[in-house]
């Protein structure tokens, strides 16, 4: 229905973890609404059915949740100080209904009157400051804790808190939007529940609360009726039932045994795109193929920009991401700060000949690489076999090896890569700052590129305090400078993930982390 | 598959003398019986032809790009193409080389190891075949699928990963059924007389046991060959077989039941062809049991 | 052809092997305590390898639940917090010790006990392998009695036929087949999204149509087998050719006394499978998204789970050293074969 978002209005920011600034994208603008339609005028009432392809395996407890499975439900029963709009970037009032910047460092926040948690006590402001506290509590093990720099956070009144910050942090009113890198919780409840009931219990204020976890096969959630924002939610109950693998979904929703499910594959979003309303899916997944340009043989330039212009990216895009691709840079045209381009990167257009000849030139002789990837994720396979055919047609050969994403990671944390190519995707809880770090900050473990050059556009880009547009640039060099010297190949961007639903669920929309964040808003129609 | 019924599956439990009778029976119905082992070995031929000459006559490779991705079936790409638009029909053929030859070298390597086994547990003294059959009791205490899950999940699962574990969880069968035979075949006069005589064990156990094992191991290898096919078929459905980017029957099924209504061709071929690999097997075991009137 | 594909060991390699007709039969006091000795020993050397296979796994729970961002001092907190770092001799020991005053442990992700996820799950387990079973018996031992009744002829070749291709499906595919043909023929069927009976007891039957067929048809080629085998070796004893000899139709004596005499094997051989019946539902729990115990051991294995697999693996082993032990001891009192000729 709607066309490819303009990518302007999407905000990535979903968890800065960098203190880099990522201004807010300030256009107003809506997220994509795809329903609406039918279903006449919002009421209350029903029960939605919900297809899962897991539960969340780090639990309920907001702060340590990372994956879909958990964000999504950290979205229904928490919230922070603040909320996004559909946009995902613009901040709006929740649980603080409104904020004021005293000091480049200090930030005040006035909490809403009348709010309660699921288990009926009152929203205080102790409960937000040790909410805070907690994140960043070394015992908790939560994800976005190194997020934070606060200096201190307290309450002088009982309707104020105030949180002060070590630096100037401008991503912090983002973290704090966010159910979870800031999701508030009740002291009282946390400090009586073990950290082992918190993964299958909970206690937030959100519009959701849970009626029923049983391991494996349903979450029963129902409507919070002391939810502060009357008369929402409209739907009485949502069950989240489990549903691991992806075509059993779709036959389930095909069957009318669930109303909504999500979808990765693009080919299932088109099919089911006849029967059901399909969100049109947020380019944020740029994928990555980090290079190793220090040691193997992609530390020589030439064989770089030969397997650059030995990959054929239209195919790439056409077969490889079924067509739901885009071009992009190592920064996801769906990340504000490329406004939807993917900039005029260098090296990217198919010419195998010229590859050959680099090659040859480059005095490599026979050229073999090694790609590490997710293992589990036919879609990122399906495009590493792709390239794999292609490279050996300029006579570079690939050998590509599936690892468990944890083990994945870890190697490229410790910076033992295993591998000349490591394919990772841009995720959604990753601002540019922090996601260029991971590959291109001097002197990290995890950085295999030896480029002072590209060092100091870094060091420009996380400290920069200039103007939006300024910082746009910075981020826009550095985007093409990358390209320029190959230190990274990115065939395409394409949206992680599709939510697909029936007609019964009427004011659904979809927002780009994808985590039913506006469930509140949608009725059964 | 048709036979004269009484004796065909009668069975094993009644006592008969084995070294003669069962032969003589055997060539009484051996023109019968060679229906259903020519047809499930015509399968067999059938199979490796089309995995180890198809993929070289026709014009594709199986990892290029040769048409438009979810083609159906047509005169140029026989079976259609896959989601990433490689010619399904020999990608199909070179997974079969893959799963016939982890099919075969498992069970030759399960009767080889398992029959050295049940001959050790049979011949050897009392606390021998204690130990090793209650080795062998414990491997089959365990669902094989469950082993061979958890084995290649631990050993990471390369070609010869999986050939070792299927052949491990196959071993029991060979061991048990070589051991009972053992069992019986020492009592008998002729191995009773070369004991006593003071015959070394091993030269009993190779000229007098295993001749009359042999034809019950080739059944069971037969057998266990079928099975291997839908074990490792089975881990490769659930993502435990041999990696990408060789397929593999079992993966290509797993991976193409994501787009089972729109392109149901792609699921059923590779079900079609495991399912023909594994009559074959089971064609010959049957065939070949029949004629030992042996284990089913 | 052995049993089923992924199943156990076919009734007479097992009959074969434990009742090893070298050995005579002992005492039944003594046969039992000897067969329950065993497979507690089995169990213990289960155990064992249990601990150890999940410890090898490459990997541990730690980095699975610090997630791909956290930093390595967070892995090594969790990984001490969890008790990762003791000797292993120690982790074990203590596992044993709770595991013998009934505690399995708590999950390291969702922080259940083992038991409670366990019980959830065993329900569904239990009534897909009993509706499978049912399936398997309700064209397995007809098919069989009247494939002996009219052997060689057409009915006999089908029935056969059918049981030999039953034996050589790969059962997941035969499941995807029966999801594609149901969504054409009837799309609006829940064929998939299992349901607790619990829940929504119309439903769970609906959904658990395509999964007992999925897994009992495969399973009754074996019973149908075992039937066929047994009635015509029944009637070649002479209590039923007197019977035929004084006037009873083919039919009658077959409903008489057949049946009867036939049951022994076929009971036994439904015994064996219903615990083959747990490799081959962790297929079909996957295809037909059922929670299921099978579901739950390969998931547990893949995360590293520690706890909840060695109980899962535990558990599995224990149905089948229970299901070998029952059918041990009730082989040789309704199968007169065995009592009489040994």
């Amino acid at each position: 229905m709607t066309s490819r978002m303009p990518v302007s209005r999407l905000a990535l920011t979903v968890a800065a973890i960098a203190a880099t600034s990522i201004t807010l994208a300030g256009c107003g603008g809506s997220g994509q609404t795809q329903s609406g339609t039918g279903g006449g005028a919002p009421h209350r009432g029903g029960v939605l059915t919900v297809g899962d392809e897991s539960q969340p395996l780090s639990g309920l407890d907001p702060i340590l949740a990372q994956a879909f499975d958990a964000k999504r439900f950290a979205a229904q029963f928490y919230e922070g100080l603040l909320s996004l709009g559909p946009d995902g970037s613009t901040l709006k009032p929740a649980l603080a209904t409104s904020w004021k910047q005293t000091s480049p460092t200090t930030y005040e926040f006035t909490l809403r009157q009348g709010v309660t948690f699921h288990d009926g006590s009152p929203l205080k402001a102790s409960d937000v400051v040790f909410s805070l506290k907690r994140i960043v509590d070394p015992a908790v093990h939560s994800p976005y804790g190194p997020l934070y720099k606060f200096k201190d956070v307290t309450a002088p009144s009982d309707d104020k808190v105030v949180v002060k910050l070590v630096d100037p942090q401008s991503s912090l009113l983002h973290l704090l939007a966010q159910p979870w890198s800031a999701g508030i919780v009740s002291e009282r409840w946390v400090r009586s529940h073990s950290a082992n009931d918190l993964k299958t219990q909970e206690d937030g204020t959100g519009p959701y609360k849970l009626a029923e976890f049983r391991e494996g096969s349903l979450i029963k959630t129902v409507r919070f009726d002391g939810y502060w924002d009357r008369p929402k939610p409209y739907i009485n109950e949502v069950d989240y039932r489990v549903i691991p693998d992806e075509a059993t979904r779709v036959q389930a929703l095909q069957s009318g045994t669930v109303d909504t499910i999500q979808v990765v594959l693009p080919k299932n979003a088109s099919v089911l795109k006849r029967r059901f309303t399909v969100s049109d899916g947020y380019d944020v997944g740029a994928y990555w193929l980090g290079l190793n340009t220090v040691s193997g043989p992609l530390a020589n330039e030439k064989v770089r920009q030969a397997i650059s212009l030995g990959i054929d990216r239209k195919q790439l895009i056409t077969v490889g991401s079924q067509g739901a691709g885009v071009a992009s840079g190592i920064i996801p045209p769906g990340d504000p700060v490329m406004a939807g381009q993917a900039g005029d990167l260098p090296g990217t257009q198919y010419d195998p000949n010229q590859a050959k000849q680099l090659l040859a030139a480059s005095g490599a002789g026979a050229v073999k690489l090694k790609l590490a990837i997710r293992s589990n994720r036919p879609d990122k396979l399906a495009t590493a076999q792709l390239i794999k055919e292609q490279l050996s047609k300029i006579g570079v050969e690939v050998d590509i090896t599936q690892v468990p994403f944890e083990q994945l990671t870890s190697n490229l944390l410790s910076g033992n890569w295993n591998a000349d190519m490591i394919q990772l995707t841009s995720a959604l809880n990753a601002a540019p700052g922090q996601y260029l770090s991971l590959w291109f900050e001097k002197g990290s473990k995890t950085t295999k590129v030896n480029d002072p050059e590209l060092w100091k556009q870094m060091s420009n880009a996380v400290h920069q305090t200039g103007s939006d547009q300024e910082r746009r640039q910075t981020y826009a060099d550095i985007n093409r400078y990358v390209a320029q010297r190959v230190y990274m190949l990115v065939p395409y961007a394409a949206p992680p993930v599709y939510d697909v639903w029936s007609k019964k669920l009427a004011g659904f929309k979809t927002e780009p982390s994808s985590t039913r964040m506006f469930l509140k808003d949608a009725w059964i129609g | 598959m048709s036979e004269s019924p009484v004796l065909s599956d009668a069975p094993a439990d009644t006592n008969e003398s084995p070294e003669n009778a069962s032969a003589a029976r055997a060539r009484r119905r051996g023109a019968r019986i060679s229906a259903g082992v020519a047809v499930g070995l015509g399968l067999l031929v059938l199979m490796f032809a089309l995995a180890y000459v198809a993929p070289l006559i026709r014009p594709f490779s199986p990892s290029e790009v040769a048409g438009k991705p979810f083609a159906a079936p047509n005169g140029t790409n026989w079976l259609g193409t896959d989601d990433l638009g490689r010619d399904y029909f020999v990608r199909l053929c070179v997974a079969g080389r893959t799963s016939l030859s982890i099919a075969l070298a498992g069970s030759v390597l399960a009767l080889v190891a398992g029959s050295a086994v049940g001959f050790a547990a049979g011949v050897g003294g009392r606390w021998l075949d204690a130990l090793l059959m209650g080795g062998v009791d414990l491997l089959l205490s365990f669902p094989s699928l469950l082993l061979g899950l958890a084995a290649v999940t631990v050993f990471s699962s390369s070609m010869t990963t999986l050939i070792a574990v299927l052949s491990i969880v196959s071993l029991p069968h060979f061991a048990r059924i070589v051991r009972a035979r053992c069992l019986e075949l020492r009592e008998l006069e002729f191995v009773l007389s070369a004991r006593i005589s003071g015959v070394r064990s091993s030269t009993i156990v190779v000229k007098h046991l295993l001749p009359n094992v042999f034809p019950l191991m080739m059944v069971q290898l037969a057998n266990s060959a079928a099975i291997v096919i839908l074990l490792e078929s089975a881990l490769s459905y659930l993502g435990l077989g041999v990696q990408p980017p060789t397929p593999s029957w079992g993966r290509m099924i797993a991976e193409s039941q994501n787009y089972l209504t729109d392109s149901p061709w792609l699921v059923l071929g590779a079900g079609g062809a495991l399912l023909l690999s594994s009559i074959g097997w089971g064609l010959i075991g049957e065939g070949f049991a029949t004629s030992r009137r042996s284990v089913v | 052809m052995h049993a089923t594909g992924l199943g156990p060991p076919s009734h007479r390699s097992v009959a074969a092997g434990l009742v090893g007709r070298a050995i005579a039969l002992p005492p039944l006091t003594a046969f039992i305590a000897r067969r329950v000795l065993r497979g507690l020993a089995v169990l213990f050397v289960l155990s064992i390898v249990a601990f150890g296979l999940v410890r090898l796994l490459p990997g541990n729970p730690a980095d699975v639940l610090a997630g791909p961002y956290s930093d390595a001092a967070t892995r090594a907190r969790l990984a001490q917090d969890l008790g990762l770092n003791r000797p292993l001799t120690e982790q074990y020991l203590l596992w044993l010790g709770r595991l013998l005053h009934g505690d399995f442990g708590v999950s390291v992700y969702n922080g259940l006990p083992v038991l409670q996820l366990i019980k959830q799950r065993l329900p569904n387990t239990l009534e897909l392998a009993l509706a499978a079973t049912v399936v398997s018996i309700l064209w397995g031992v007809p098919a069989g009695t009247i494939a002996a009744l009219r052997q060689g002829r057409t009915f006999d070749r089908l029935a056969r036929g059918a049981a030999f291709l039953g034996l050589a499906t790969p059962v997941f595919v035969f499941g995807v087949c029966l999801v594609l043909v149901a969504s054409i023929a009837v799309p609006s069927w829940p064929s998939v999204g299992f349901v607790p009976f619990s829940d929504q007891p119309a439903r769970n039957l609906q959904s658990t149509v395509l999964p007992a067929l999925a897994l009992g048809l495969p399973l009754g080629a074996t019973l149908c087998r075992f039937m066929r085998t047994s009635m015509i070796e029944v009637y070649e004893q002479d209590y039923l050719r007197t019977a035929l000899a004084t006037g009873a139709t083919r039919l009658q004596a077959t409903l008489r006394h057949g049946l009867r005499n036939a049951s022994g094997p076929v009971v036994t051989v439904a015994g064996l499978q219903l615990a083959g019946l747990v490799g081959n539902s962790i297929l079909i729990e996957n295809v037909f998204a059922i929670p299921g115990i099978g579901q739950l051991t390969v998931n547990s294995l893949m995360q590293k789970d520690y706890s909840v697999t060695q109980a899962c693996i535990l558990l599995l082993g224990l149905v089948y050293i229970v299901m070998n032990l029952v059918v041990d001891l009730i082989h040789p009192l309704i199968d007169p074969r065995v009592g009489e000729s040994r």
